[in-house]
């Protein structure tokens, strides 16, 4: 579930850190950089684990600060292909179930495809449900925790956010609140949030035996 | 920012909770120093204030959070709370070092690959299922006899 990476980066370290010694000092700004961040096209890092070698400090004109080149390895969060997982289903579509692994990773997706066969989607109750046999039927139900096989991880360049984009943000931010201040309820201004892609996800699968919610099987 | 090598290593659950909760510890962030920092505080004795750094405090503690919960145990009607807490921790919480080690030797006889070995001290599965799901072709491999060592070794040492 976990691996470390090995990566090199020039670091600028701001005159106002000079105090601390230097390993610390690389540290912080590492962990700035780094830590609860995506890194491309390998996935989210936890923290800096240790710092392999450090570079003399470069100046540069008009700038007050030392430029560091670091070699360091990270703990990153990156499940294998094949690896099975545990986590929480957190909501049910006709699409899919979307699980989540307790604020550590919640980008995990298990396509209507890939669940057991025979499983149909139930928009009453908003769950999906496996019928095993004639008489038995499953329940995915939220918030139950569920074993997965990790299938495909999906990166996507994610640009930052445009001044436009920002604009009508903040402008629903403020609708929103101006409908909570005069007591409306959240019908009449609908969540305007658009479902963006997150930069690295996993789809799931669960199609053998042992996947499913881990009641089922205990 | 360049990548050198992407997978340097693996790491178990193991090793990066004791990381983290080591981290931890050393940043000040865990529950004794927070709570011993709230009291001095209000006696207006100064101590030295644990580190800065949100976003990383926040990702330690959710991960530790999530690797200590027991991902095999669901819970029963008919039992008391007490042992209701207990089962919720996960193994992997309870172990040290030498019987991590000890758990790794143990292991070594059978012919497991790594990411095999890997997942079975990341998840400590109790059941044929489960253990199955984690080793491919785990009955044409391994005799019967050897599938429930495994499953011993692994209930042994949680």
């Amino acid at each position: 579930m976990f691996i470390l990476s090995k990566i090199s980066d020039l670091i600028r370290i701001p005159p106002d850190e000079f105090k601390r010694d230097t390993i610390s000092a690389i540290t912080h700004q590492l962990n700035k950089n780094y830590s609860n961040k995506i890194i491309p096209h390998i996935g989210l890092c936890v923290t800096i684990y240790d710092i392999l070698e450090v570079d003399e400090g470069q100046l540069k004109p008009g700038d007050g600060s030392a430029y560091i080149n670091v070699t360091f390895r990270a703990m990153v969060f990156k499940p294998f292909v094949g690896e099975i997982l545990t986590g929480w289903i957190t909501k049910c579509t006709a699409d899919g179930i979307k699980v989540s692994m307790l604020g550590l990773f919640d980008d995990i997706f298990i396509p209507q495809k890939m669940l057991f066969e025979g499983c149909r989607f139930l928009p009453d109750d908003s769950a999906w449900i496996w019928p095993m046999d004639e008489d038995t039927k499953l329940y995915f139900d939220v918030n139950e925790m569920i074993r997965f096989r990790v299938e495909q991880e999906i990166f996507v360049e994610v640009k930052p956010k445009s001044p436009k984009e920002k604009e009508a943000e903040e402008e629903a931010e403020m609708k929103r609140q101006q409908a909570l201040l005069e007591g409306k309820e959240d019908s009449s201004i609908p969540e305007t949030t658009v479902e963006k892609h997150p930069p690295y996800a996993i789809l799931g699968s669960c199609q053998t035996d042992g996947m499913g919610l881990v009641s089922w099987w205990e | 920012m360049k990548v050198i090598e992407k997978r340097d290593a693996f790491l178990s659950d193991y090793e990066v909770l004791q990381f983290l909760t080591k981290l931890e510890y050393q940043h000040g962030w865990d529950d004794d120093t927070q709570a011993q920092l709230q009291q001095n505080r209000r006696k207006k004795i100064k101590t030295k204030r644990p580190y800065n750094n949100v976003t990383l405090q926040r990702i330690t503690r959710d991960t530790i959070s999530y690797l200590r919960v027991n991902k095999t145990y669901v819970p029963q009607e008919d039992e008391d709370e007490s042992t209701k807490n207990e089962n919720m921790i996960s193994p992997i919480y309870k172990l040290n070092d030498s019987q991590f080690s000890e758990l790794m030797l143990a292991l070594n006889k059978f012919e497991l690959f790594k990411i095999e070995k890997l997942q079975i001290v990341n998840q400590m599965p109790r059941n044929l299922v489960h253990l199955y799901s984690i080793v491919e072709e785990c009955d044409s491999r391994f005799t019967e006899d050897q599938i429930t060592e495994i499953i011993g070794i692994v209930e042994a040492h949680s």
